[in-house]
């Protein structure tokens, strides 16, 4: 299925003036953009929400909101870090208004410390499992920023100097904001390996 | 020292290349164990957050995305149809229907006209009261109307006194009060003389001057020894016919829509 998604770039979106096809009312050369992001809004969605069912939520409203709004952009080469925009402001609004979200109310200092205790020897699938839920409960209770640039880093497989275009940030920046990130992941969730 | 370790630890995570154990080794080593011991903690968290990706990417393997996409552009084919449709049927309302909109055009002035009397009939009225001027002129001609018949109504009691008196027995008491109504009534006269110059009293106005010239006769005779000039005045009331001219001028100005 995955390699049935037509994946194309803002290059190719600005090259074949998809957006200005969109702009006169072309229905399907929305759907072609859909097509093509859909997949990766999705995933961007889910790394900052780690839920699916809000991740497809997102999805479909950062499109619709989209297709309500593309009007009002005027750069086109700017598509793309304008719809990760759009999908991430969405995400940080469902996250203030969800306050059933499962983890909305973590804190860094909830996040039980002794679980990710990690014994080289003790491999198992079920502390593989609990590792990794420690860890998307840490990025959840990341700043904004930072949680956004390891999900567009980690989970959407962007380059850093994309990151900050996506962001409209400087390069160092996002290098530095990136391994703050990560040494507040490890501080967090594996704090034992230190001893 | 610290700064310089951060900026290595920052540039090897950093790094879009992929992991390459003989490099990273070298890096480590000759920059201290501290490196060593961080930047492979730092590594296994990079490791793990590739498997969580692997996990989102199962996720979004299981998701239909047709269906997805086709769920996204059938909500936005009903908001551009209903913005579309909203648009046109206001167009096609507009102007395919012109005499809706002559209706509600009507209908909104007339309720317009509807408002604006409620308004006014509600609203108390501070404004000073007017008189239009000929209702002041109108006015003034009454007066003077009305006090020219009181002077003819008066006169016309001194004269007929005057013409009906005995030519015996008048005391004079009786005498000198009437010559003290005819000088009342001189007085009067000279009041409403700028009346009587109105045009509208122009008839009375010959009438009055010609009682005026009697009354002063009366106004002189105080003593009954004057028997002389009151036959005299008897005889010019009766012959002039004064008592009945007055009545008839009297008549007139009560007719006279003034």
């Amino acid at each position: 299925m995955v390699a049935a998604i037509n994946k194309i770039s803002n290059e190719d979106i600005v090259k074949n003036d998809i957006l200005s096809k969109v702009k006169d009312g072309s229905q399907d050369a929305f759907e072609e953009i859909v097509k093509s992001y859909q997949r990766r809004v999705f995933i961007l969605a889910y790394g900052i929400l780690m839920n699916r069912e809000d991740a497809m939520e997102i999805t479909q409203e950062t499109f619709f909101k989209l297709f309500k709004s593309l009007s009002s952009l005027r750069d086109d080469a700017k598509f793309e870090p304008w719809l990760f925009t759009i999908t991430n402001n969405l995400c940080l609004d469902k996250i203030r208004k969800n306050k059933k979200l499962k983890l909305q109310n973590v804190s860094i200092d909830d996040i039980p410390e002794g679980v990710a205790i990690v014994n080289e020897t003790s491999k198992n699938e079920e502390y593989q499992e609990n590792l990794k839920q420690t860890i998307k409960n840490t990025i959840h209770t990341l700043p904004a920023r930072q949680r956004t640039i390891v999900v567009m880093r980690y989970f959407q497989e962007l380059k850093f100097h994309e990151i900050a275009d996506n962001l409209g940030i400087s390069l160092g920046c996002v290098k530095k904001l990136h391994f703050m990130a990560l040494e507040k992941i490890k501080a967090r969730t594996f704090k034992a390996w230190s001893l | 020292m610290f700064n310089e370790k951060r900026k290595i630890l920052i540039e090897t995570l950093s790094s879009e290349q992929q992991s390459d154990p003989k490099k990273e080794n070298t890096a480590i080593s000759d920059n201290g164990d501290s490196i060593d011991q961080n930047l492979s903690e730092l590594k296994k968290v990079q490791d793990y957050l590739y498997q969580i990706k692997g996990d989102i990417q199962n996720e979004a393997i299981e998701i239909d995305w047709e269906k997805s996409a086709s769920e996204i552009m059938r909500k936005v084919k009903i908001v551009a149809d209903s913005s579309q449709s909203t648009a046109k049927g206001f167009l096609n309302w507009f102007f395919k229907a012109p005499y809706k909109l002559g209706l509600a055009a009507v209908s909104i002035i007339a309720f317009g006209f509807i408002f604006l009397f409620l308004i006014e009939r509600n609203e108390p009225s501070y404004e000073q009261p007017t008189i239009p001027a000929n209702s002041v002129e109108n006015m003034e001609n009454a007066l003077a109307k009305n006090e020219t018949v009181e002077y003819l109504r008066q006169s016309s009691i001194v004269l007929s006194f005057v013409a009906d008196m005995p030519a015996k027995g008048l005391s004079n008491d009786i005498l000198i009060l009437n010559a003290k109504h005819a000088k009342g009534l001189l007085l009067k006269k000279k009041y409403i003389n700028q009346n009587l110059s109105n045009y509208k009293l122009s008839n009375a106005q010959s009438v009055c001057n010609q009682i005026e010239y009697l009354l002063y006769d009366i106004s002189q005779i105080k003593s009954s020894s004057d028997i002389d000039s009151l036959n005299n005045l008897k005889n010019l009331i009766q012959d002039k016919k004064m008592i009945l001219k007055i009545r008839l001028v009297q008549y007139e100005l009560n007719d006279k829509e003034v």
